[in-house]
């Protein structure tokens, strides 16, 4: 169904394109609102969708999906850099070995990560902690755990290298969980 | 030496079968890695499980729709609204004038007439116009100018009546029984009847109401 949608679009067919647009907008949302806050996430987006119409020509890959995905994540990198007259935190720090990345071990004993799910002010503490990290970091693992691509489509995504990835995925989960831990979080569940 | 660095890659099963085979055998044997990649996976069930955000509107472009037509709802929309408001305006202006001509009669008389039938009071008044007393170029009004038979000023018995007949921009009526013209109050050549008004505000609003659909039906 989708690949018809997709055939139709590239030749012309605006309701065609509408229709794929409305299924992925609200996951588009999603990832951009997480990037940049809410402010910023829905101009984000309509730019996005908007452009992909324009350039479905020059859409070759097999994955419309990820295709947007890397419009919007580009955008909203473009966005944040944009903003970063005065950064506070570089978009991807220098990186240290990831075998040898700090692992902070919590202070006291506290409930554990299985346990957080249903609380709703842990669930803004890991919001919190995701607008924290580095922003490609948070890019790559809004990618995996949220959206679920593959390490290969985020690679696509972001124009990177599969090792580039997998270490932004890899520290950025370990600043989550280290700012759980750092908050009483045993973090043993799971 | 701990994989740590391999254990969010193997928890995504990225690795390839060679690295996860290793990675596999040393968490047969180590607790601490277990203990770190159960933290990792609680971590991103945490940032999969937060809830989902929701637009404040619609995100999709309108591409199925020409671009000039939600600028020309617009404009029908306030065209509408003008037209109605002019409408009302002239409707209302349109009453205006018969209440205020009388208490404007004391006014001095233009020029229609000849200066001595203005003052010749009601006789002059009642009396028959010859076409050589009537004046075609000194009438400010783009009425015909006679050119034949009579032209007479009806009812005019007073100097109010005969106010009445100049200051309204007289046209002059023909009539073929008695073949006199009669002087009557006309309208001025720029008045646009006040119902055209009510018809091109109908009609943009029409089509704003139209074009209003075709935009939500997008």
């Amino acid at each position: 169904m989708t690949n018809t949608l997709i055939d139709r679009a590239r030749r012309g067919d605006a309701r065609a394109f509408e229709q794929l647009a409305i299924e992925i907008e609200r996951p588009l949302y999603r990832h951009a609102a997480r990037m940049l806050g809410h402010d910023d996430a829905e101009d984000v987006v309509q730019d996005a969708l908007l452009s992909a119409w324009k350039s479905l020509a020059s859409f070759e890959g097999t994955s419309f999906r990820a295709w947007v995905f890397r419009i919007v994540t580009n955008r909203a990198l473009d966005r944040l850099r944009s903003r970063r007259r005065h950064p506070e935190l570089p978009l991807d720090p220098p990186t240290e070995d990831d075998d040898s990345a700090t692992w902070a071990e919590p202070a006291a004993p506290g409930p554990e990560l299985a346990d957080l799910a249903a609380d709703r002010e842990a669930l803004r503490v890991v919001e919190d902690a995701l607008a924290t990290i580095p922003a490609d970091q948070r890019a790559a693992l809004l990618l995996r755990d949220v959206e679920g691509f593959a390490y290969e489509e985020i690679a696509t995504i972001t124009s990177t290298e599969i090792g580039t990835v997998k270490s932004r995925i890899h520290r950025g989960r370990l600043a989550v969980r280290n700012i759980l831990i750092s908050r009483g979080w045993r973090g043993s569940g799971g | 030496m701990h994989p740590f660095g391999d254990l969010s890659a193997y928890l995504d099963e990225a690795l390839s079968p060679e690295a996860r085979a290793s990675v596999q055998a040393h968490l047969d044997t180590c607790a601490l890695c277990r203990t770190r990649l159960a933290e990792l996976r609680g971590t991103a069930r945490l940032i999969a499980g937060l809830p989902m955000p929701v637009p404040s509107r619609s995100l999709v472009p309108r591409v199925s729709i020409p671009i000039w037509v939600a600028p020309l709802r617009t404009f029908s929309t306030f065209a509408s609204g003008a037209a109605i408001l002019v409408f009302l305006a002239s409707a209302a202006l349109s009453s205006f004038p018969r209440m205020t001509s009388a208490g404007s009669a004391a006014a001095p008389a233009p020029n229609t007439l000849s200066a001595p039938q203005a003052s010749a009071g009601a006789a002059a008044a009642s009396s028959t116009l010859r076409p050589q007393d009537f004046n075609p170029a000194a009438a400010p009004s783009p009425a015909p100018a006679p050119n034949t038979d009579q032209v007479r000023v009806p009812t005019a018995q007073t100097g109010a009546a005969k106010e009445r007949v100049d200051t309204s921009s007289p046209s002059v009526a023909y009539d073929a029984a008695t073949r006199t013209y009669q002087a009557e109050p006309a309208q001025p050549a720029f008045a646009v009847s006040p119902w055209l008004w009510l018809v091109l505000g109908i009609a943009f609003g029409a089509l704003s109401l139209i074009l209003g659909r075709r935009l939500r039906s997008a």
